[in-house]
């Protein structure tokens, strides 16, 4: 039957590790007198904000991502509720790598978010010292509850592709230990509806409905032409490959964004954004010197109170590398497109259209100065706040701002 | 959820440990003193070229939350925030 339906036939090599429901464990684990009961994550602790990340017990009772926290709160009245902390989710995903560091080489390992790792066992020493890849996913899972801390659990699941892998790790939440392979598939992709697969949204699912893929069972048997004809192209012909086991998930994702965000509670007019708008391109100019990158796009987003949400992208002809041509361009942006007079409650800034800074590729006809020239005043400041703490020197755009567009953590990358 | 306090405190450390490089054993705040549990979590931070060592620990009695730091430059304790461990 698994030769008939062309699934993989090699062994699973493939490791999914994630922490359980993680800033809101960690946040268990920190608080102890927590532990057992529900907790939330949020950005903001007013009534209107919304969970992050939800612990177990609170997910149990309904409360997941996106609960307000009024109706949290109405949900379990005993909720505990705190503001992210970004350096304790740095420091437990640094511990959580250095745990997978024992069991393989770092080359290995591949961060998938700030709580998902994937290790590659292709050729790994550990792998070949006659363990299973389930004897060294639960010493993996040991390890973890032995250095996070006895509140920190983990999931493991094992595949012969990255997909499968993360399959396996959902099954058997909050401390799993799974692995898919080509005996066991069919049954388990029996026992599961198509929102269930990672990568398969609210979307994908109706697509397939409408076109009698009622369940993962249908979409399993779905010929390869028929799944093109689905999705419209090459992504039915990788849904065709994933779903029997083959990898086409192992290539780097490229960076495709660098932004930030602010809601605020005083809202202001686009006009008077100037010190949060100068903020949000200082972080980000700060994150595209680390990375030694030039930003050649910019996407400028604001939601109003009382008016539509509102958002524009372009493309320079003059790439930007300094928080200063960041901001320029986003003010620009605003002047020239954005709705005035209405009061703002979110600005988002956003970067896009990376190349390297080095090596510089000099213009014959230009109007502009070199990058490295630009850079000289940025690389300055940003020696300054090394030594002595971030935004200690400012612009005086900025000046006011402390407080404002506060350390935040992205769930989806770490970059 | 937690009082964040921000106050200068003394404390009575041990420079010795397996996950941090120093542990909390004891703190004055308020007239009274605290004897602490080994902490339940650790984490750095940097301030400029500095760090910052946060504890999140209870007192022995498990009847208070208290989150403390150590700025290495400074070689100053602070009471970053406690809650009520009821």
């Amino acid at each position: 039957m698994s030769v008939e339906l062309h699934l993989n036939q090699a062994q699973p090599l493939i490791m999914h590790i994630d922490l359980n429901s993680c800033f809101a464990t960690i946040e268990q684990q920190a608080k102890s007198h927590w532990r057992g009961d529900p907790v939330g994550v949020v950005a903001y602790d007013s009534p209107g904000g919304i969970i992050l990340a939800a612990s177990y017990e609170a997910k149990r009772l309904g409360i997941k991502l996106g609960t307000r926290i009024w109706e949290a709160e109405k949900i379990a009245p005993n909720i505990h509720i705190c503001t992210v902390d970004p350096p304790k989710y740095r420091e437990a995903h640094k511990r959580f790598k250095s745990v997978l560091e024992e069991f393989t080489s770092p080359d290995n390992i591949t961060p998938k978010s700030i709580d998902e790792f994937v290790i590659d066992f292709s050729g790994s020493l550990s792998y070949y010292k006659g363990q299973s890849l389930q004897d060294i996913g639960m010493q993996i899972k040991q390890r973890v509850h032995e250095v996070l801390g006895e509140a920190v659990f983990c999931n493991v699941g094992i595949g012969q592709n990255r997909f499968l892998a993360k399959l396996a790790s959902g099954l058997n939440k909050p401390d799993g230990l799974d692995e898919i392979n080509k005996e066991n598939m069919l049954k388990i992709y029996s026992k599961l509806e198509l929102v269930d697969l990672p990568g398969i949204n609210r979307r994908y699912n109706t697509r397939l409905q409408l076109a009698g893929i009622l369940n993962v069972t249908d979409f399993l048997h779905a010929d390869r032409q028929r799944l093109i004809a689905i999705f419209g192209g090459i992504v039915g012909h990788y849904w065709w490959l994933r779903l029997r086991g083959h990898e086409i998930d192992d290539k780097p994702t490229k960076l495709g964004q660098i932004g930030h965000q602010f809601a605020m509670k005083e809202k202001l007019t686009h006009e008077q954004l100037d010190p949060i708008l100068y903020k949000l391109s200082q972080k980000i100019a700060r994150r595209l010197h680390g990375k030694d990158l030039s930003a050649g796009g910019i996407h400028v987003g604001l939601r109003f109170v009382r008016a539509p949400y509102w958002h524009k992208s372009y493309k320079l002809s003059v790439r930007m590398v300094t928080a200063q041509e960041v901001f320029r361009a986003a003010r620009q942006l605003l002047d020239e497109h954005a709705p005035h007079g209405g009061l703002v409650s979110l600005v988002h800034v956003t970067t896009f259209g990376f190349e390297p800074v080095h090596p510089e590729q000099l213009a014959l006809i230009t109007n502009g100065r070199a990058i490295s020239d630009r850079l000289l005043v940025a690389n300055t400041m940003n020696a300054v706040n090394d030594r002595y703490g971030e935004f200690t020197l400012v612009p005086a755009t900025m000046l006011g701002t402390e407080g404002v567009a506060k350390d935040s953590i992205a769930f989806g990358n770490l970059s | 959820m937690s009082q964040q306090v921000n106050e200068n405190i003394e404390v009575m450390a041990a420079f010795y440990g397996k996950d941090a490089p120093l542990v909390p054993l004891k703190f004055r705040w308020q007239a009274k003193e605290y004897f602490l549990k080994k902490p339940d979590f650790y984490h750095p931070t940097r301030d400029g070229y500095h760090t910052v060592h946060h504890f999140s620990l209870t007192d022995i009695e498990e009847q208070t939350y208290f989150k403390i730091a150590f700025h290495s430059g400074r070689l100053q304790w602070t009471l970053e925030e406690y809650e009520p461990c009821q």
